[in-house]
């Protein structure tokens, strides 16, 4: 089937003839915001650090479900406490209560975050 | 309150502690004692402190996603709360576990005359955790317990409580199965308008809804054929669930179903407002002496409206009919019973009240007429509520139809005694008397023995 002939495209284009181009937009938009791949996928690249991106990604391999319900209660709690829950994710209160059910991946990368750490408190780089 | 109203003495004296005077002051010294995983018995009312040895493993299964500290619990709706595996608020004072048919509808309504909130333990975990968050977060200054159902909370659930302490009915396992093969089904649909409105008319036209029950045989009645894999399973599972809530258990006590019969329930409350301090102590002894439990015959209809028409009155007068236990929200009318019948009325064990406005019921003295007749009706009316509770009592399935079945049914018999091997292992352990106290159990024990 063409993109021509495909529903969503009908109903955007109908509410175009409708509405107008403003609510044609805000449609495309919310449902865009609304769906989980877009908010799963894309949405955390943007906002995330690198080094919180990287724990977003293995995070998500262990949670991924609960996000899904989270988005699908409320898309914008998630949008709004994505960056919280990482900050969480990598607290020390959080690694010493849960770290034993986390994926060895996971906790690699925080304990590999916080030597790093360590590190540079020991031997601050060289002054310039 | 005195110690001696506990007859503690013996308990001390097993314990080795006899100089202790005073039910608290053996609380604390039981508490502060890290390796007692003992048992105090004071007339079957057992209490065995700090049996949490184990790791708080379950609670890492649930991490939650925010830091629950940080969290500001009015702002979140409760379905994402139990998403992020956010622990329940933690303004509740205890836990308190119940199978149903452990007299566990008494157990709510005498909990509620104590100004106890609770939400009802028969709803599945996600479902629950809902009611329990809206409660606590809307009750923050009220003395709030959770309740729950053994085999209805999972592992998340568990996981999502405090570290406090537990209480749990025990009843015998037969009494168990009995409430249920003879539980209701939803009578709402059941419970008609005119059931709960009816209208003065001479001859009386007064049936009592018709009872739908939940595990009904062909014929529409419990049965003790019905006795299957899930009443087994659902009716059971004490133990399981202790050996997953282990490390959330400060203090465990355990009671007897025996304690909340009606001789027994106003001690055993004031026993459990001594540990637990409710807000408000059990003061009003006649009911505890009383049935609760109202799902037999036209009392499932309860609380009823009687309306009267006067002549030269516009408005209706209304004489409200319910269980003494339902009266006690009503402080703004009066009894009228004793107008109408010579004697107080008990139907099932339970008194039925005749209540009305004061103003209404003087009217209705003056129109004798009317009076006359309204005597009539409600003569009949109590009659046919009383033939009722006779007829569905005597559908009803009894322990002793139960062990006749079991006896002729090794199978359910044998899957039965697989479900409660832990649990009465547990029982005979800790707390023999209770299980010595189950007649019933005794007798399916043998049943059992002869049927390997």
């Amino acid at each position: 089937m063409s993109l021509k002939h495909s529903k969503t495209i009908e109903h955007i284009r109908s509410i175009f003839k409708e509405k107008g181009l403003k609510h044609a937009f805000m449609y495309c938009f919310l449902s865009m915001i609304k769906s989980d791949k877009m908010l799963l996928h894309y949405y955390p690249r943007f906002i995330l650090t690198n080094r919180q991106y990287k724990i977003f990604r293995i995070a998500r391999k262990h949670f991924n479900e609960k996000y899904k319900n989270i988005i699908a209660i409320s898309s914008l709690f998630f949008i709004k406490n994505l960056k919280r829950h990482i900050a969480w994710l990598e607290q020390d209160e959080f690694q010493m209560q849960y770290k034993y059910m986390l994926p060895l991946e996971l906790m690699q990368q925080l304990e590999m975050q916080n030597s790093i750490a360590n590190i540079n408190k020991v031997a601050p780089p060289p002054p310039c | 309150m005195d110690s001696h109203d506990y007859d503690l003495s013996k308990s001390f004296n097993d314990n080795h502690l006899d100089s202790v005077n005073d039910l608290d002051e053996l609380c604390s010294l039981t508490c502060k004692n890290e390796n007692l995983d003992s048992k105090i018995d004071n007339n079957n009312f057992t209490k065995q402190s700090n049996i949490s040895n184990h790791n708080i493993s379950n609670k890492q299964t649930y991490p939650p996603l925010l830091n629950p500290k940080e969290v500001d619990y009015r702002q979140i709706n409760p379905k994402l709360a139990w998403e992020l595996n956010l622990p329940l608020p933690d303004n509740y004072k205890f836990v308190w576990v119940s199978n149903g048919g452990s007299g566990s509808e008494a157990t709510m309504v005498f909990f509620e005359h104590c100004h106890v909130n609770l939400e009802a333990y028969w709803y599945c975990e996600k479902e629950k955790y809902e009611r329990d968050f809206n409660m606590l977060i809307s009750k923050p200054l009220e003395y709030n317990i959770i309740c729950i159902h053994p085999r209805l909370v999972g592992l998340k659930y568990i996981s999502l409580l405090q570290k406090t302490d537990f209480l749990y009915v025990a009843g015998d396992v037969i009494s168990r199965l009995k409430v249920g093969l003879n539980h209701l089904a939803d009578m709402q649909e059941q419970i008609k308008y005119e059931h709960r409105n009816p209208k003065l008319t001479i001859p009386i036209t007064y049936t009592p809804p018709i009872l739908k029950y939940s595990f009904p045989n062909k014929n529409g009645l419990p049965d003790t054929a019905q006795l299957n894999s899930y009443m087994c399973n659902i009716y059971t599972g004490f133990y399981e669930f202790l050996c997953n809530a282990t490390p959330y258990i400060k203090n465990l006590y355990l009671l007897n179903a025996d304690d909340l019969g009606k001789n027994n329930a106003f001690s055993t409350f004031k026993k459990l407002h001594h540990i637990f301090s409710f807000p408000q102590p059990p003061n009003d002894k006649k009911l505890f002496l009383q049935r609760v439990n109202m799902f037999r015959g036209g009392l499932c209809a309860m609380p009823v409206n009687l309306h009267i028409n006067l002549s030269g009155i516009k408005s209706q007068i209304i004489i409200n009919i319910m269980p003494y236990r339902l009266s006690l929200s009503l402080k703004h009318k009066i009894n009228i019973t004793q107008h109408f019948f010579t004697s107080p009325i008990f139907i099932d064990d339970m008194e039925i009240l005749l209540l009305a406005d004061e103003k209404d019921f003087r009217e209705l003295a003056q129109h004798n007429d009317t009076l006359t007749k309204t005597k009539q009706y409600l003569i009949d009316y109590i009659a046919a509520l009383e033939q009722s509770v006779i007829k569905t009592k005597a559908e009803l399935v009894n322990e002793i139809d139960i062990l006749q079945y079991l006896k002729t049914n090794k199978d359910i018999c044998v899957e039965l005694m697989g479900y409660l091997h832990d649990e009465i292992r547990y029982f005979k352990t800790y707390c023999p008397n209770i299980v010595a106290s189950w007649k019933y159990y005794q007798e399916f024990e043998k049943i059992y023995k002869e049927c390997l």
